[in-house]
């Protein structure tokens, strides 16, 4: 037996010298095969590890529990589908809560809600008007002073504008003239002997009819998840707070994402800056990138806001300081042509003046609409329609521990579990007492709905106090003389006891997610939740490794297909010019079973050096990769890379796997050439030519 | 002697396209041990088809073949390919040697193939059937770098290390110059003549008819002479009594 394996050893050896071109082409084909499964397994892999760790670790948790009745999957970034998500309610996250207590692999469990709120930034015009009305009430003589320079440039810059405009659209506009009336009397010093008389009603008139010409504001949409706090920051350790502190304990307050502040909420000027330079650092010249280059005009065409956004008695320095740059003489002013030319940038001067601005300009002007210890106003539609706004305070900016320049990572914010309720729609202790307090203040009694005709129209109608709402303006000063009652603590009970929209759970180290996921729907199934894994949970970007994963095991898959295919072909060839030496090893007594062992032999010796060889060339690639690091090309990649390279990693099972694929491959490519082969006659060697 | 072939009433048919060709239209033949025994016949007359049903590569459409007291048609692939290694001993016209084998490991092939016979054993049997057809020297040479004659040397080597009961050999000489072929021929008869081996041979060369010591005209698919042998003719119960 041994001297038949080694009589196959040595005919499968010999004959793979004798037939080189074939060798060469199958060997390469499988070597080929080898490489890319070892190596694209050991990236997919590793990309799977950086986004378990970073998203897992950050966010979602291994897996999610939430209603089984949603209609929505759960998308913690937002899913593809616009509008509101129907993602269904978890009534009670305590029971849940308990329920998991049982399960043994779980390291840590947190209540998620998820809502979208607007938060409103007031225009430069409104924001001084604002304090401009505070430092009169104040009676803050600097401040009014300094506040009324700030208002005098706003006006300035609004008049010019107005000109450009008027020149462009050649006074078609009957508002126009109204519009350039108002202004040219905002500007005039008529109205700031006025404002010395009679300051308030001064500060009436220009909020009326000048407010309304000034920029709106902005608007931005913030993806807020609602959760215990503490409990997040204990269980997601890559939770970082970069400025500020946690939001002390069930307390109602927001941590904001230091990515999203950055690249959604900074002022314009320094945020296209910012972005221009993050593009440089990739290698990018703005000589090269129309994108840049428009990214930079962006950054002039906001830049007159700088104007009046400094404190008018640093204007001089920043004036002085942009003159010396530009090589203008001493006592150039602080002008939009000044600004507009300093923002002129190409790859020479860029490093430069975005060092001087971050220098000379930023310190002096606010970069963010909010800063951390401001309590911002957070609005948002809730599950029955309607508008709701809360009060939040900012506390903190927070940023995940590896993703500090992404985007996508920082664009949720954090926030307790009540205002998350309250956007959301929830009736909540806090919105209990707010409502009373309404009822008291305004006199209004419950009347139950079947009683209230009888209680308005019946013979008895003193009982009930009718308020005439008139005018939507009347009902708003009723409400206005309610003394807000705005809770902003709460007790542990009530932030446990209530609804969040999913539970999310993270496993402990090393537990295998397959198994816990058992454990843990058994769990979710009682209560009657589903449970989804990170990747569905995380929506967009879950569902993009899954895709990614796809489209690369699919094009192995095709890839494999087609070598078979090719193998296949050049070891049929190969049988058949090899027609009589198998029909002379018939002929003198080898068996079937000799001839099929000598053609897969041949093919798997092969299958194997070449898979070894394939192997070893994909775990040099990827020690190289591992060396240099792949460069996430876009944000989104830097979650699912875990960092902005990915370094990758291979295992032992990637190269089995690859070895093992090549050697399947092997064998499935001979399944018909040894039929061929074991199908020869013996008589065909009394025929055949040596 | 008796019989080690035994051919009766032998009918082969070839399917051509639609047509079904005969090839061989009812043989008879007794081939008796220790025969050197020539198959003759202009190409086309069916001798190679007789060889191949004597040499068992092949089955006949009608009557039977009866090797050593085996009637072949009987037998599965398996137990006819098991009947061909350890009984017969095969030397074709163009060598069919393994190209990417020694001499050696060409040789010893047989031996391998039957299992059984400890490397030592192999080794001596080997070596010393090369040394018997004067290629002692040539041991570690691949067939590619021999003249023709040694290349049938070397098969003859083969077909003999078995120790077969019946030497086929399909024109043995076709492939070599008329020297060569000689001398081929003549270490064929030495070792029928000093080992006993029954040859069984076709050609329709005359010089090579001359050697033999039993000419089987065939022609146009039926014996034309040589049907019985020059010796005692032996009947199927002998050869049966035998085995």
């Amino acid at each position: 037996m041994l001297a038949i394996i080694r009589l196959l050893v040595h005919l499968g050896l010999q004959s793979l010298r004798a037939h080189r071109n074939k060798t060469i082409i199958v060997g390469g084909l499988m070597a080929f095969g080898a490489f890319l499964v070892t190596t694209s397994l050991a990236l997919l892999d590793s990309v799977e590890r950086s986004t378990r760790s970073t998203i897992v670790q950050s966010i979602s948790g291994d897996f999610q529990l939430s209603s089984a009745t949603a209609k929505d999957q759960l998308a913690l970034f937002g899913g593809i589908g616009l509008g509101s998500e129907d993602l269904g309610e978890v009534e009670s996250y305590a029971k849940v809560q308990a329920a998991l207590k049982g399960v043994d692999d779980i390291a840590g469990v947190v209540p998620v809600g998820l809502a979208t709120a607007i938060v409103g930034s007031p225009g430069d015009l409104d924001r001084t008007l604002n304090a401009l009305r505070d430092a009169v009430g104040r009676g803050d003589a600097d401040e009014v002073r300094a506040l009324g320079d700030r208002l005098k440039v706003i006006i300035g810059v609004l008049q010019e504008q107005q000109v450009k405009q008027a020149s462009v659209t050649a006074a078609t506009t009957v508002a126009g003239d109204d519009a350039t009336a108002i202004i040219a009397r905002a500007a005039s010093a008529a109205l700031w002997e006025d404002f010395g008389r009679d300051p308030i009603g001064t500060l009436d008139w220009l909020d009326t009819k000048l407010a309304p010409l000034g920029e709106q504001g902005t608007q931005t949409f913030l993806r807020l998840v609602g959760t215990d706090l503490q409990g997040f920051s204990s269980t997601f350790k890559r939770l970082k707070i970069l400025e500020g502190e946690m939001v002390p304990p069930n307390t109602r307050g927001l941590l904001v994402g230091k990515s999203f502040l950055d690249r959604r909420l900074k002022m314009a000027v320094a945020m296209n800056l910012d972005t221009v330079q993050r593009e440089l650092a990739r290698g990018t010249t703005i000589a090269s990138s129309t994108v840049q280059q428009e990214t930079l005009a962006k950054a002039r065409r906001a830049s007159p806001r700088i104007i009046y956004l400094l404190p008018p008695r640093q204007v001089p320095a920043v004036a002085a300081a942009l003159a010396r740059e530009l090589g203008k003489p001493e006592g150039t002013p602080l002008s939009e042509a000044l600004l507009t030319e300093f923002l002129t940038l190409d790859d020479a001067n860029f490093d430069r003046r975005y060092k001087l601005f971050y220098d000379v300009i930023a310190p002096h002007i606010q970069l963010y609409p909010f800063r951390v210890g401001d309590t911002i106003t957070l609005s948002a539609f809730t599950k029955a329609g309607y508008l709701r706004s809360i009060n939040a305070k900012v506390y903190g900016i927070y940023t995940i521990e590896g993703l500090e320049g992404n985007d996508l990572a920082g664009s949720l914010s954090l926030t307790d579990l009540v205002t998350f309720r309250e956007l959301y729609g929830q009736r909540t202790a806090a919105l209990d007492a707010e409502l009373a307090a309404m009822k008291s203040a305004t006199g209004i009694a419950d009347v139950a709905r079947e009683d209230a005709e009888a209680a308005l129209f019946g013979d008895d109608s003193a009982a009930v106090e009718v308020k005439t709402v008139e005018a939507a303006a009347t009902d708003t000063a009723v409400i206005e003389k309610v003394e807000r009652k705005e809770i902003t603590t709460f007790d542990q009970a009530t932030v446990n006891e209530g609804m969040v929209i999913s539970v999310g759970v993270l496993l402990k180290d090393g537990v295998d997610a397959d198994v816990a996921r058992g454990r843990i729907a058994a769990v979710a199934d009682g209560l009657g939740r589903k449970v989804s894994d990170w990747r569905q949970a995380t929506g967009l970007i879950g569902q993009m490794t899954l895709v990614v994963r796809a489209i690369l095991l699919g094009a192995i898959v095709i890839l494999f297909l087609v070598t078979i295919v090719i193998l296949n072909n050049s070891l049929v060839m190969a049988t058949l010019e090899r027609v009589g030496e198998f029909g002379t090893l018939r002929a003198i007594g080898a068996q079937k079973g000799f001839v099929n062992a000598m053609v897969v032999f041949e093919t798997a010796v092969l299958g194997s050096i070449a898979g070894i060889g394939g192997a070893i060339a994909g775990v040099a690639f990827v020690a190289w990769l591992h060396q240099v690091g792949i460069p996430a090309p876009a944000d989104v990649f830097q979650v699912i890379f875990g960092g902005p390279r990915l370094h990758p990693t291979v295992t032992i099972g990637n190269v089995l796997a690859g070895l093992l694929a090549t050697l399947i491959v092997a064998v499935f490519a001979t399944l018909y050439p040894a039929r061929l082969a074991v199908g020869v006659q013996p008589v065909v060697a009394m025929q055949g030519k040596e | 002697m008796s019989g080690i072939i035994e051919v009766r009433g032998v009918i082969k048919d070839y399917p051509l396209g639609k047509l079904t060709v005969r090839a061989l239209h009812g043989i008879d033949l007794v081939i008796d041990r220790g025969e050197f025994t020539t198959i003759a016949g202009p190409s086309g007359s069916g001798k190679t088809t007789l060889l191949n049903l004597i040499g068992c590569v092949d089955v006949p459409t009608a009557g039977d073949v009866i090797f050593d007291g085996v009637v072949t048609s009987s037998l599965s692939d398996k137990e006819l390919t098991r009947l061909r290694l350890e009984k017969l001993g095969f030397i074709f016209q163009s060598f069919n040697l393994v190209p990417v084998l020694t001499v050696f490991q060409n040789v010893e092939l047989p031996l391998l193939l039957r299992g059984g016979i400890d490397a030592a054993e192999r080794t001596r049997r080997v070596t010393a059937i090369i040394e018997r057809v004067g290629l002692g020297k040539y041991l570690k040479h691949r067939p590619n770098e021999l003249s023709g004659g040694q290349r049938q040397r070397v098969a003859i080597a083969r077909a003999l290390v078995s120790t077969p009961k019946l030497v086929l050999a399909d024109e043995p000489t076709a492939n070599l110059d008329s020297v060569t072929g000689a001398s081929i021929l003549e270490l064929m008869k030495e070792l029928n003549q000093q080992e006993g081996t029954t040859f069984v041979f076709s050609t329709h060369d005359q010089a090579v008819m001359a050697l033999a010591s039993r000419v089987v005209r065939v022609l146009d698919g039926r014996i034309v002479s040589g049907a019985t042998s020059a010796s005692t003719s032996s009947s199927p119960a002998a050869a049966a009594a035998a085995h």
